[in-house]
């Protein structure tokens, strides 16, 4: 390479880095929303433009979608870009039973990584974005970059810390504070505003997961609400009094 | 909250703002309402609704559109007929509507409220009564007798003595009696004949049998009216010494419904005579005892609606004012409106069509309304003018993350007349509609009304009511 052609070229990259900064493209890690906290977090342009060329983007996928089905071969992983999906299982008599709910810039399917298999459904609470990860490709990237070596060993790692509600004896308070302030949580650690969200899952959903009676979720909800530690509006829930509600929880996070 | 006062406008004014316009009974109003929305969009909005953190409670509206006679000014959506097969038809079809739809409704939604309209619910008989109540409570959990509000409306011609007792066993705590006029020629002028003592017998029953809240419907306005002869009828209303009276001004609209041509234009009172009815309804009313609630609606200070009222539990719906602000509507029968999840749903209004498609087991939605975020900003706003006369613009600010006095820019260019004008006074963070406002309650929400003044208006003046 010319030493020569290096000014023009780099003024090239510089047109090229201003028109990304204006024109984000959603569709490539670079422009994602969630960029910087799923697996590209942290990686250089070259690593960023070989993640683009392996990651398949789904971008409407419409509320009651299924991306994966229990027993479906292992492909790949599953990076939420927008929305909430939900993992679960049914039973023979057709009972369900939720085993989590999964927020923009988490991974879905690390549980199928060693069996090979998908050990559940996963499904579409709302409108929802997704990209699809081939897992061997994602790998043999992470090969050349220490970066997103790191970045996946952390993502691995963050999941295994999930609670598991039913497990416990808890009270129900206990449960729905601790699962508000899990979720606040998750979405503060991805730079989102972890006072206010929009929870996409159904009360039934959110009952089914921790291990409660729907009409319980309600009657603790409105009790917390009533009381002023949260302030709930359709699906929209504001943390109102967050120390309360740790003090609620503490029983939970000694647990841990 | 305060109780709301009344003051008589000049005639300046009443030429200037007793305008036509909606009553605002829902936002967007039933004019607004598409063909479009149908069952799907129904079933959706149950879901809907179903999923929140905290499910509304459920009031229960069953439309029962029957008549014996025919009552001239009525602009209810009723059916005048002896044709006792079509009535159990329509008791059959209703059945089966409240299964299917209760279907559709998480089974932990407590029923708080019912209540029967019509036409005439006391049109049925017993039995037919007792049937449908008995669907409704094996369908729906229904909440103790002291949690609850059900109430029936009563055309005091069509009961019979033990009548009141058997509603009250069927559950009913509240009563209203549509009455209109005690004058006797007034009475005949419009086809509805009833003593004044059947009136008053029938409500000492209902108050001996418990009744929690009796009520009184009046109409000023009709034909032969004088303003000494309404006059009267208040006096007399005020003797029986009801909880609550909806004195409703006449609205006189024979394009719109074919009843009302059978009334003489000529026996009309002009509008000098309804603006004197008005002001002593008013007077004669407060001098009583009783509280302005809004709208056409007075109550005692110890009635449900006052007590809402002053607790912030007032809520502008389909039946006027009910107390339960974060309830939601379900309806059943012919034109009935459900306000569930984000939207309005009617059920078909002719009956034929009504009894064929609640017989394939739909849920027989014929128009509809899904409400956008913006349509809630604004409804937000007309709730709380229909209420209380008043809006809290920090809190709205608040509560939409948004500023009101940016989002509602044009709107409020529009209500800057109104303050000129003396009906509405705005100050940092408030806008409150005073005395002389409140007889023009619905000018001043209907500056908030963007489908009235948007890009597509959604009717013509004689669509509407006027205010005074």
């Amino acid at each position: 390479m010319g030493t020569e052609d290096q000014p023009a070229q780099r003024e090239a990259e510089a047109v090229a880095g201003d028109a990304a900064a204006l024109f984000p493209d959603p569709s490539r890690c670079s422009g994602c929303a969630v960029g910087n906290l799923c697996v590209a977090a942290g990686s250089d342009d070259q690593t960023l433009a070989r993640l683009d060329d392996l990651l398949r983007v789904s971008d409407s996928i419409g509320a009651g979608n299924y991306v994966i089905r229990r027993g479906d071969p292992f492909r790949g992983l599953i990076a939420v870009r927008s929305g909430c999906f939900k993992s679960a299982i049914t039973d023979r008599e057709g009972r369900e039973q939720v085993l989590g709910f999964h927020l923009p810039g988490e991974l879905i399917g690390l549980d199928a990584v060693q069996s090979k298999r998908h050990r559940a459904d996963v499904v579409a609470l709302g409108g929802a974005a997704m990209c699809m990860l081939d897992y061997q490709e994602l790998l043999n990237l992470s090969a050349c970059s220490r970066q997103l070596q790191q970045q996946l060993f952390g993502l691995f790692s963050g999941r295994i810390a999930d609670t598991n509600w039913r497990g416990t004896d808890l009270s129900a308070e206990e449960r729905i504070a601790g699962f508000m302030l899990d979720v606040s949580k998750r979405l503060l650690e991805r730079g989102e505003s972890g006072e206010e969200f929009e929870l996409q899952m159904s009360r039934s959903d959110i009952g089914n997961y921790l291990g409660l009676a729907t009409e319980t979720v309600s009657r603790v909800v409105r009790r917390l609400h009533e009381q002023g530690l949260l302030d709930v509006r359709r699906k929209r829930v504001r943390l109102a009094n967050r120390p309360e509600l740790e003090r609620l929880a503490e029983a939970l996070f000694e647990t841990r | 909250m305060q109780q709301a006062e009344l003051e008589i406008p000049s005639l300046d004014l009443i030429r200037r703002y007793g305008v036509t316009g909606p009553r605002f009974t829902s936002y967007p109003t039933a004019l607004s309402f598409d063909e479009g929305i149908g069952d799907d969009a129904f079933r959706e909005a149950v879901a809907d609704s179903n999923d929140r953190l905290m499910p509304a409670p459920l009031t229960l509206y069953v439309h029962l559109p029957f008549c014996r006679t025919l009552c001239y000014y009525c602009g209810c959506h009723k059916k005048i007929t002896r044709n006792a097969e079509l009535v159990e038809d329509y008791v059959k079809a209703l059945i089966r509507e409240i299964a299917t739809k209760s279907e559709l409704v998480d089974r932990d939604r407590v029923v708080r409220g019912v209540h029967w309209g019509g036409g005439t619910p006391t049109y049925l008989s017993r039995d037919q009564r007792r049937i449908i109540m008995a669907a409704l409570s094996d369908h729906f959990p229904l909440a103790s007798d002291s949690a609850r509000d059900f109430s029936v409306e009563i055309d005091p011609r069509t009961i019979e003595v033990d009548d009141l007792a058997s509603l009250r066993g069927l559950g009913f705590n509240r009563v209203s009696f549509g009455v209109q006029d005690f004058d006797p020629d007034v009475q005949r002028a419009v086809n509805r004949v009833q003593p004044y003592r059947v009136v008053a017998e029938h409500m000492e029953r209902a108050r001996t049998l418990g009744f929690r809240s009796i009520s009184i419907d009046l109409i000023y306005g009709l034909p032969l009216q004088t303003q000494a002869s309404f006059a009267t009828t208040i006096d007399q209303a005020i003797d029986l010494r009801p909880d609550a009276l909806s004195v409703f001004n006449y609205a006189h609209l024979p394009a719109r419904f074919p009843a009302q041509r059978l009334i003489r234009e000529e026996d009309l009172p002009d509008a000098a005579t309804r603006i004197g009815m008005f002001r002593d309804t008013v007077e004669r009313l407060r001098d009583a005892g009783y509280e302005y609630i809004g709208m056409d609606h007075f109550a005692l200070p110890m009635s449900d609606l006052a007590r809402a009222r002053r607790e912030g539990n007032l809520h502008r719906c389909f039946q006027g004012y009910a107390s339960g602000a974060d309830s939601e509507t379900l309806a059943f029968g012919v034109s009935g409106i459900s306000n569930i999840g984000d939207g309005y749903f009617q059920v078909e209004k002719s009956l034929p069509s009504y009894i064929r498609r609640v017989r394939n087991g739909n849920p027989a939605i014929a128009r509809g309304y899904v409400t956008t975020p913006e349509d809630r900003r604004v409804a937000d706003v007309i709730q709380s003018i229909m209420c209380y006369g008043s809006c809290d613009t920090r809190a709205w600010s608040a509560r939409f993350d948004s500023e009101f006095d940016d989002f509602f820019a044009d709107d409020l260019v529009r209500l800057s007349g109104l303050v000129d004008d003396g009906l509405v006074v705005r100050k940092p963070g408030r806008i409150d509609v005073t005395p002389v406002g409140w007889v023009f309650l619905r000018t001043v929400a209907s500056c908030f009304d963007r489908t009235r003044h948007g890009a597509q208006p959604v009717a013509d003046a004689r669509a509407y009511s006027t205010a005074v």
